[in-house]
């Protein structure tokens, strides 16, 4: 599904992806840990295509292919999707137009017909209903005045209507309660199928209790440091990452 | 010739006429403002309020005034300029000629709608007593001698409309006002409206200019009086998308008690605009409304003035400009409060927010609040930015293609103003032309829902 070659990022003189490697198969789970200004959204913000960084070393393949010069919107269509960290405020434009644009353009980009009214509805019935959201929340303005909570289920809730093949969620699980997280992360995982794949980046473990990874990363200074499986987020959690920095072993 | 020389012998030729046509009271308008014009001439620069617009440029002298023998108006088809299910009267004007032939008939003794040269004639007696009376009383009363292209406007008119509306009368459908424009030369055009809303009456008017050539550019000098006595109501949108000419637009709007005006102006084409607009709030607990939506591109230069009034106190006044400006587009906004001493327990507020999308495109932003009373509550706020980055990938990155994202972000940006066209078909219309000149095609119910 994805496979990162090399990879260096640098914005201005700063290198802040430094020869990372990562690949990511259909149906599987990836967890990426790591401390503050690791890199992890930076990381996220170039799979799904921000021009704010320049690549300048490395490849990004998705099914096989060379993404590296692909538009945001090309990779949306191609099926990656970004849960944002600090999804963003638009005064203007409710949820369920923004929802039914970016379905519509999607469908358009992937020569289908454009969702009738009636479907649309339907679907967006099926997956209000799988992350609890409340209708008069549709016509809100697009994050505007949400709190932290609906932000992030706003996030998987526009997942779950575009269905993506890669999808990243970056820090989706902070600023949630106990109970919106059980909602969020029963969401994620009734959206996971032997196709599609996941990278999950958080700071805690607590998320993994309900969303089991198959692989997790350790990223530092822009580099993956170490990989694991499930354990060696139990282990970070009790032993945080000074580990790193006096290049013991865990 | 000068074309200062121009003017003199245009006066000169239109006074001739006069003298013999119409009435003491026409000749004198016309001898009076010609006088007052000429110790000006064309506002300069160095004039504060046309410091961002040069007008002299724009009316360098190929311009001729009036041919005065009309050109023959060839048949042409207005159901191609028609708005979908804008259900109006039609009031079709040639190059500011009224047009009853293309005009919708109306068969209403409530409403009264004429060529406004009926009026300068001498001894007319085809007109009914009632509104000679109501055109004497309210005919060039309430404009400004400051403006000198208003008092050229009144040396020089020859085209334009009558309207008005009884007393407790509220117009069916709007009246759309469609100034169709063709010239044959480059013309320099004068025309006036004056517009009267009596007790308790509630009308909408809707005013667009179209330009039939696209070769010859002319400039139109477009002078409009309105009064709302008490209780009136108008909401009043003007169109402004003709590519071709420029038009110099100044509307005076006086309104007494209880009366309320919501003013939309959209300007969304011309190479230049300038609209004046001037509102006096004279009697308590008045009402005045003023939105814009700018969104030009190319070399396109608007310039918005609005001078808003407070005569008397318990009134409110609300001033929401928004602009978008691409290309090398050039935007002025100077918008004026002005608090009269007495004027207390005014609401008067004004916001002017603006988004350059290139790097070529200016805006000038002028605030002015002169404030004489002391309870007031009054506010102003003016920004000047681009289209938010974050936002811009965060919709791209859910698969929304680089120009309807854009396109997406400057409908809501203007949002808040296109919601006060409260004609949901005049807002979808509008929404559609906006759409076309930023070259997207979004579903337009949506973004207005
Ligand atoms: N747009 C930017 N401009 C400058 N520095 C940036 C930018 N984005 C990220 N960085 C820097 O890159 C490093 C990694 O940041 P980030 O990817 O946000 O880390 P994480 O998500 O792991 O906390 C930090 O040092 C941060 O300051
Ligand atoms: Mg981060």
């Amino acid at each position: 599904m994805l496979n990162i070659k090399n990879l260096i990022v640098k914005i201005g003189d700063k290198t802040i992806i430094n020869d990372l490697n990562l690949n990511v198969k259909p149906g599987e789970i990836h967890a990426i840990m790591g401390p503050n200004g690791s890199g992890k959204s930076t990381l996220s913000s170039v799979i799904a295509g921000n021009e704010d960084y320049t690549i300048s070393k490395g490849e990004i393949l998705f099914n096989g292919n060379n993404i590296n010069d692909l538009s945001p919107e090309q990779r949306a269509h191609k099926g990656i999707f970004l849960s944002f960290q600090y999804p963003i405020e638009i005064p203007g434009i409710s949820v369920i137009n923004f929802l039914k644009t970016s379905i519509n353009e999607t469908r358009k980009a992937n020569n289908l017909e454009p969702l009738s009214s009636k479907d649309l509805l339907k679907l967006i019935k099926e997956k209000q209903d799988l992350l609890k959201i409340d209708t008069q929340f549709l016509s809100r303005s697009l994050n505007h005045g949400f709190s932290g909570g609906e932000k992030k289920r706003n996030e998987i809730f526009q997942m779950a209507m575009l269905n993506p093949k890669l999808a990243i969620l970056d820090e989706t699980d902070s600023g949630l309660d106990i109970d919106a997280l059980k909602i969020v992360a029963n969401g994620i995982n009734s959206l996971t199928n032997s196709k599609n794949s996941i990278i999950l980046i958080t700071h805690y473990q607590r998320l993994l209790d309900y969303i089991k990874p198959n692989y997790v990363h350790v990223l530092y200074e822009g580099k993956i440091v170490k990989s694991g499986d499930k354990s060696l987020a139990l282990t970070l959690e009790k032993k945080g990452y000074d580990w790193i920095n006096n290049n013991e072993e865990l | 010739m000068e074309f200062k020389e121009y003017i003199k012998s245009t006066y000169e030729k239109l006074l001739f006429d006069s003298k013999i046509n119409e009435s003491n009271n026409m000749i004198k308008l016309r001898e009076y403002s010609y006088e007052k014009y000429n110790l000006t001439g064309l506002p300069s620069l160095k004039n504060e309020e046309w410091k961002y617009t040069p007008i002299n440029k724009f009316l360098k002298n190929n311009y001729l005034l009036q041919s005065f023998d009309k050109n023959e108006i060839k048949s042409f088809d207005i159901t191609k300029f028609i708005i979908p299910n804008y259900n109006s009267f039609k009031i079709v004007l040639f190059n500011g000629e009224f047009l009853p032939k293309y005009s919708s008939k109306i068969e209403n003794s409530k409403l009264f709608i004429c060529d406004i040269k009926k009026f300068f004639k001498k001894n007319n007696t085809q007109l009914i007593d009632k509104n000679k009376y109501i055109f004497d009383k309210y005919f060039s009363k309430i404009l400004t001698n400051k403006n000198s292209l208003c008092l050229l406007n009144n040396a020089l008119i020859n085209s334009g409309l009558y309207i008005c509306i009884d007393e407790n009368y509220i117009v069916e459908k709007p009246i759309e006002i469609i100034n169709f424009n063709s010239f044959v030369n480059p013309e320099f055009s004068q025309t006036r409206n004056l517009i009267l809303l009596k007790k308790n009456s509630k009308t909408e008017i809707l005013e667009r200019n179209i330009s039939l050539s696209d070769s010859v550019s002319s400039v139109i000098n477009s002078v409009s009086e309105i009064n709302l006595e008490e209780n009136a109501r108008i909401n009043y949108y003007k169109i402004q998308n003709d590519k071709i000419n420029s038009l110099i637009d100044s509307t005076f709007i006086n309104q007494y008690k209880s009366s309320v005006s919501n003013f939309g102006t959209y300007s969304l084409d011309g190479k230049l605009v300038r609209n004046n607009l001037y509102f006096y709030l004279s009697g308590s607990l008045a009402e005045s409304n003023l939105n814009a939506i700018t969104l030009i591109d190319k070399k396109s230069h608007v310039d918005h003035y609005t001078k808003v009034n407070h005569n008397i106190s318990n009134c409110t006044s609300n001033q929401l400009y928004k602009g978008i400006y691409d290309g090398k587009s050039r935007g002025v906004f100077n918008g004026n409060i002005l608090v009269e001493k007495n004027a207390q327990k005014t609401n008067a507020f004004q916001k002017n927010n603006n988004i350059l999308l290139s790097k070529y495109a200016k805006i000038d932003t002028k605030p002015q609040l002169e404030i004489f009373a002391d309870d007031v509550s009054c506010s102003h706020g003016c920004t000047v930015g681009q289209l938010d980055e974050k936002a811009l990938f965060y919709l791209k990155s859910r698969g929304i293609p680089t120009k309807e994202a854009k396109a997406l972000l400057m409908f809501a940006f203007c949002k808040d103003s296109l919601n006060t066209v409260n004609n949901i078909e005049l807002r979808k219309y509008l929404l559609k032309i906006m759409s076309k000149k930023i070259n997207v095609k979004l579903d337009l119910n949506e973004i207005i829902s």
